[in-house]
């Protein structure tokens, strides 16, 4: 075996082990979620067109393979004598086959550059719509009657104590949302938490930092890595599955390693119980199961999970400590 | 050889870059052959106004149109490609291929037009020329969707280089040649960087190459600073060419993850100084790396930085990347390069 031919074999083996010690690494969390989701949400915010699709790329590629024309016609014969006064036709007249095959292949390029061109921007403009739409919560209008006219959960007074303990060394601020709670917010505060609240409702109260914003704006525009924890409450038990997915993976991105992490949701039996046939069909999705809260944080990696159930059963508290 | 003058037309040149290069040494090729050369421009270059003729004074230099060829690279729109389109004499073109469009579209839309104008040009002129000499085979592929021409595949030369050694007690440095463009997915080595600081926290990126477009730069810029990177990362803008061999000889590795290379010429000149090459394969990059660098499936962070991490830290495989790279650089030396073009300007349309 020659030199170069054992080194492709070498290169290509050692290739195929990268790969899959990448894709084991990134499945253990060798590789922190946490970069890794950061990862994507730059990318997303500097590079958005990082990526091209193939797919009517594909098929323009197609075509201008199709529109090439061959100006050598076949020479085939049943008889040397016919190969031979084609070889003799075609030398007289390739100038002019020539001429016409350039321009029949000219005429493809010029139709397929610009369609091209009309393909990148498709794909730039379904890129942004796919963007806009993951914000979206379809029949947002009806949806949000109902939610209207539902009571917030009242994080319960049991629970102060068990979030007191778990956000007291926090590596540094804990944003607290986005249900308007000032007593727990002030209780935790003068107990030494660095904390403070996002909230849309509510009035400004003295002694307790309560910024008045929807969280996902709030969260859109922290910087990543600055939070020292988070409480996420009152959107877990009215937000749209996609709202909460998209807090919940912003909150991780702007939360520092090792940040504790709690999130409050009432019992969806206990909500729907309440609600009536009508919201519970249209509210699909929420609130989810603590389960679900519990899946969602070990799928980040977040360590030292544990659920508390009020005593009247009607919401759960579950801690983490992210990695 | 059967013709007495080979005259060069470019879009512009330019001292050190590729094609700016290439015209330089085929000039001097065919000069050694006794060969009447010059240099015409479509846009002058102040840098390059000694090395270089206007079109207009094409007829002060061309004596007998029969034995006159005239060689045109193309890369770019020019108006080399309309005034070609109007000689009599024998036309080759040197195909360098271009940035397919809609990899600048979002960035460059004036860039990306040109490239279009320029395709429109090559389709115009391809009739008309007796053969074209192509970087690669797959320059040669894509030359081919514009028209029949006989195709004759010449990489580009690359000059005498010395083998340097990394020093083993200097942090990593991965380096990347070339233009800060958006079709070289600059951006996609710095998400790996942000991988491989992990892992390499001392490691450095280093971008030796001039930028071509503001809000690019400006992106980049964005992602270096949201990742962290800011003292990891670092784009040096345009160098001379001392100052790109200290970065060659402070180099570990040499990574690109390029989208789209019609040849490569820092790949060739990286494996020529016995840098281990790790490279996302797709369009040129592979048949110029030929078996002698890492050729990736994936440019996933995760796959680049695992790739990177484990040259750095295997030994035998750094070693016997290097060796590999060294050898393969042979293939691109100026004398088996002369050959090639001789033998493409030799080839006769009637024989």
């Amino acid at each position: 075996m020659s030199d170069s031919q054992s080194d492709t074999d070498y290169f290509q083996e050692i290739v195929a082990e990268i790969e899959t010690e990448a894709r084991n690494r990134a499945a253990t969390g060798e590789y922190p979620r946490a970069l890794l989701r950061s990862l994507e949400e730059e990318f997303r915010r500097w590079i958005p067109d990082a990526s091209l699709e193939n797919g009517v790329e594909d098929t323009i590629r197609g075509i201008e393979a199709a529109s090439y024309v061959d100006a050598s016609v076949p020479l085939e014969s049943r008889s040397s004598v016919g190969s031979f006064v084609k070889w003799v036709v075609r030398r007289l007249t390739y100038f002019y086959h020539r001429h016409m095959a350039q321009q029949v292949t000219a005429l493809g390029i010029h139709v397929t550059r610009p369609l091209r061109l009309l393909d990148a921007m498709l794909k730039n403009i379904d890129r942004r719509v796919s963007a806009i739409e993951d914000q979206l919560d379809v029949g947002a209008a009806a949806r949000s009657e109902l939610i209207a006219g539902i009571a917030n959960t009242c994080v319960p007074e049991e629970f102060k104590e068990i979030l007191l303990e778990h956000l007291t060394d926090a590596p540094g601020r804990v944003v607290f949302g986005d249900l308007f709670q000032p007593e727990l917010l002030r209780f935790l505060s003068r107990q030494s938490v660095d904390i403070y609240g996002v909230s849309p409702t509510g009035d400004t109260i003295e002694a307790v930092d309560v910024r008045q914003e929807q969280l996902l704006d709030h969260l859109n525009h922290l910087e990543s890595d600055v939070l020292g924890g988070f409480v996420l409450c009152g959107v877990t038990d009215r937000g749209s599955l996609n709202e909460q997915l998209r807090v919940l993976r912003l909150l991780l991105l702007r939360s520092k390693p090792g940040a504790p992490v709690a999130v409050i949701v009432a019992h969806p039996e206990s909500l729907s119980s309440r609600f009536g046939p009508v919201a519970t069909d249209l509210l699909h999705g929420r609130p989810l199961h603590p389960e679900t809260w519990c899946y969602l944080l070990s799928r980040e990696h977040a360590s030292d999970l544990t659920v508390t159930e009020a005593s009247d059963s009607t919401c759960s508290l579950i801690t983490a400590k992210l990695q | 050889m059967r013709w007495k003058a080979v005259h060069q037309f470019v879009p512009m040149l330019a001292h050190g870059d590729a094609i700016g290069s290439h015209v330089m040494w085929i000039r001097e090729h065919l000069r050694s052959r006794g060969c009447h050369s010059e240099i015409f421009v479509g846009d002058e270059n102040s840098a390059t106004t000694k090395e270089s003729f206007n079109l207009d004074e094409v007829d002060r230099h061309i004596h007998s149109h029969s034995d006159t060829l005239l060689l045109y690279h193309v890369a770019q729109a020019s108006p080399c490609a309309d005034f070609l389109a109007t000689r009599q004499e024998s036309l080759g073109l040197i195909f360098h291929n271009f940035t397919p469009p809609e990899l600048l579209i979002r960035w460059d839309p004036d860039t990306a037009f040109e490239i279009l104008n320029a395709q429109d040009q090559l389709a115009e002129l391809i009739g008309k020329s007796q053969f074209a000499i192509c970087d690669s085979q797959f320059n040669s592929e894509v030359l081919a969707g514009f028209g029949k021409v006989k195709s004759f595949v010449v990489p580009l030369p690359l000059r005498e280089i010395a083998v340097v050694k990394a020093k083993a007690d200097e942090p990593p440095v991965i380096l990347f040649v070339g233009r800060v463009a958006p079709n070289k997915a600059i951006h996609d080595l710095i998400a790996s960087m942000a991988v491989l600081h992990q892992v390499f926290p001392d490691a450095k990126l280093r971008i030796v190459g001039s930028s071509t477009v503001d809000p690019y730069d400006a992106a980049l810029e964005g992602l270096i600073a949201a990742l962290g990177l800011k003292d990891v990362v670092t784009l040096t803008g345009w160098v001379t060419e001392d100052e790109l061999e200290l970065e060659y000889q402070s180099a570990s590795i040499f990574c690109t993850l390029s989208d789209h290379e019609g040849f490569g010429v820092p790949i060739v000149e990286a494996m020529a100084r016995g840098i281990p090459v790790v490279a996302y394969e797709n369009t040129a990059v592979g048949e110029t790396v030929g078996e002698a660098g890492l050729l990736l499936t994936s440019k996933a962070p995760t796959v680049v930085a695992t790739a990177l991490e484990r040259v750095l830290s295997d030994t035998e495989l750094f070693d016997r990347l290097a060796a590999s790279g060294h050898r393969r650089s042979r293939v691109f030396s100026g004398a088996l390069v002369a050959d090639g073009l001789d033998k493409a300007l030799s080839w006769d349309e009637s024989l």
